[in-house]
């Protein structure tokens, strides 16, 4: 502040004031003293006081004119960043409809911040300045048969260290994201996010948040990167634009079980012309693919199913069987936890004759959610005999044409 | 004005006093101005400043390119804001002069369509339009999106019910709700500007 400003000249006359008016002016001693020390003044105490208060009020004055003529007017000083509102040309309804719109989607950490070419108009004012972030790849969550996901990477950013958009705020070396990418990129060499929303910052707990209100930041909070990967499974293989229920576990590949054992049970009730038999088949493999993306190879399977049949008594020994399935996989047998998932359905199907059979496996919820398909054989043909039970032994093998959707959690 | 006898005499139950009453008088004049302020609409505020600039009169400076029909929606969005709300956004051709300058652009495959300057207490901001992705949208929502970056200048956040809500909120149009003017003239008034 320059010399003979307000402040300057409030304080030098607060200096000057007398003795007794300081003393008046001052609320650190107790009441009681000040009173004895202004009634011992007096008249003249009254009187400086008075004179004290107006030149207080004075420089009061002085120092808050001084204050606006030279700075109220003033812009403050700009912030340290400045956020940019930005109106995104695409903000997804949910993650899985996010998941289709993207060319690939992956958990990465920021390697580099670097500044890029600046984005220009022809009313030039400066242009818009531009970032390129380095990011590697630390999984691939989901990228389409026809794409590859990216080991290293460059992405693209409006903004600078100081100045960035609404919703995508500055990358730090050493953060990890989940993000949903996009080839489109004004810089060809770079990627870029499909939209804000597929941005997901991930916390030390491996736990994800969206940068930008909305519907795909709600639906992802706290979710991990292998809940991701599962929408995007869901997403590319059924198509699917509905949000996820994560209740559902997702297999896809091929099934080998060794040993097994099949059994019929004929019932008590029979019809005139029938016979109700009780079959179940369980068998132990092994299964290779991907279950929730993740790959298994040659993991630890049981496959049970059964159900209810009904026999005619016509001389042919086709039959077909229905009844619900269960496929028990481990994701990694060495390993402590508890990685076993259970796919439930409830349809499946034997068709066949003479001890070999066309295995089917539905979905849960019908074939639009996944098929498998395969060969099971028994030791001894399955008949519909009227009486008693058959047991055999069992061997299957079966493959996805589509991936299987099964309940979790059996 | 206190005497220094009366304020020696009360000692501090006299100075007490004033400080309740100082508080009181501050509180009372805090929530009228939050209660008269309350709406619909939601402003932007950053470091503690509601960005805004420090006026009434936004003159318009439509830097969109004559063949563009951007510019004539431009030119309506900015027509709205004035009609409705206490401000004044006059079309300006001095560009110095301008508080809103309007400017359009192929800017690419950016993943924005239009960007708003905040500022506090600046004279000048911007508004870019990418027509990379407005060019292929329909002229309502092109509307909304000039509406909206206009609105961001003037003070305003997203919220959903009109243009503010444009790619934040699933209610939204391309025009400016009467309960957003409402309080945006009032929160100028209760500011003070």
């Amino acid at each position: 502040m320059p010399a003979g400003s307000g402040l300057d000249l409030a304080s030098r006359r607060l200096v000057d004031l007398p003795r007794c008016s300081r003393r008046s002016m001052s609320f650190a001693r107790g009441a009681a003293e000040r009173k004895v020390l202004c009634q011992s003044a007096g008249g003249v105490c009254d009187g400086v006081g008075l004179l004290a208060a107006i030149v207080a009020v004075a420089a009061t004055s002085t120092m808050a004119l001084t204050v606006l003529l030279a700075g109220g007017t003033r812009p403050p000083p700009p912030p340290a960043h400045q956020s940019l509102s930005a109106t995104w040309d695409y903000r997804p309804p949910n993650a899985a409809e996010m998941a289709n719109e993207s060319d690939a989607v992956v958990e990465a950490q920021v390697t580099r911040v670097q500044t890029g070419a600046t984005l220009t108009e022809p009313e030039s004012d400066g242009g818009i300045p531009t970032q390129r972030i380095g990011f590697h790849t630390l999984s691939d969550l989901g990228t389409p048969a026809h794409s590859a996901a990216p080991a290293d990477f460059t992405l693209f950013q409006t903004g600078s260290s100081t100045l960035s958009l609404e919703g995508d705020p500055p990358y730090v070396v050493g953060e990890k994201y989940v993000i949903f990418l996009s080839r489109e990129s004004p810089d060809p060499t770079a990627w870029n996010f499909v939209a804000p929303d597929g941005r997901l910052r991930e916390d030390i707990d491996g736990k994800l948040q969206g940068l930008i209100e909305g519907p795909v930041a709600t639906e992802l909070a706290d979710k991990t990167p292998q809940d991701v990967r599962t929408i995007a499974l869901q997403a590319k293989v059924n198509g699917s634009t509905s949000p996820p229920d994560f209740t559902h576990d997702f297999f896809s590949g091929s099934c080998s079980m060794g040993s097994g054992t099949y059994s019929a049970v004929a019932e008590n009730l029979q019809g005139m012309f029938t016979t109700f038999y009780d079959w179940t088949i369980s068998a132990t493999g092994t299964c290779s693919g991907t279950l929730n993306g993740e790959v298994l190879d040659a993991s630890p399977a049981t496959l049970r199913t059964g159900g209810e049949v009904e026999c005619s008594p016509l001389p042919t020994l086709t039959t077909a069987f229905r009844g619900a399935w269960t496929l028990t996989l481990t994701k990694d047998p060495s390993d402590d936890t508890d990685d076993t998932v259970i796919l439930t359905g409830d349809t499946s199907s034997l068709d066949g004759n003479q001890g070999t059979y066309i295995i089917r496996l539905y979905g849960y919820d019908g074939a639009s959610y996944g098929t498998a398909q395969g060969q099971l054989t028994t030791s001894r043909p399955v008949k519909c005999e009227r009486q008693g039970a058959t047991e055999s032994t069992v061997t299957a093998s079966f493959q996805t044409s589509q991936a299987l959707r099964g309940r979790k959690g059996g | 004005m206190l005497s220094t006898r009366s304020a020696c005499q009360d000692g501090p139950h006299h100075v007490s006093r004033l400080v309740w009453v100082v508080l009181a008088v501050a509180t009372g004049i805090f929530l009228g101005h939050a209660i008269m302020a309350s709406g619909y609409a939601i402003f932007k505020h950053e470091g503690g400043n509601w960005l805004h600039h420090h006026t009434r009169t936004y003159a318009l400076y439509n830097g969109i390119d004559q063949d563009n029909p951007l510019r004539g929606l431009a030119w309506g969005a900015g027509g709205q804001w004035d009609q409705k709300t206490i401000l004044g956004l006059p079309g300006t051709y001095d560009h110095n002069s301008a508080r809103i300058h309007l400017i359009d652009g192929t800017y690419g495959r950016t993943r924005w369509a239009g960007l708003a300057y905040w500022c506090h207490h600046c004279t000048h901001s911007h508004v870019k339009y990418n027509l990379t992705y407005l060019s292929g949208k329909t002229p309502y929502y092109r509307r909304a999106v000039a509406c909206q970056e206009i609105g961001h200048i003037l003070g305003l956040d997203h919220a959903p019910g009109d243009c503010m809500g444009a790619g934040y909120h699933r209610q939204w149009t391309n025009g400016v709700d009467s309960d957003t003017a409402t309080s945006l003239s009032n929160k100028y008034i209760n500011t003070g500007h």
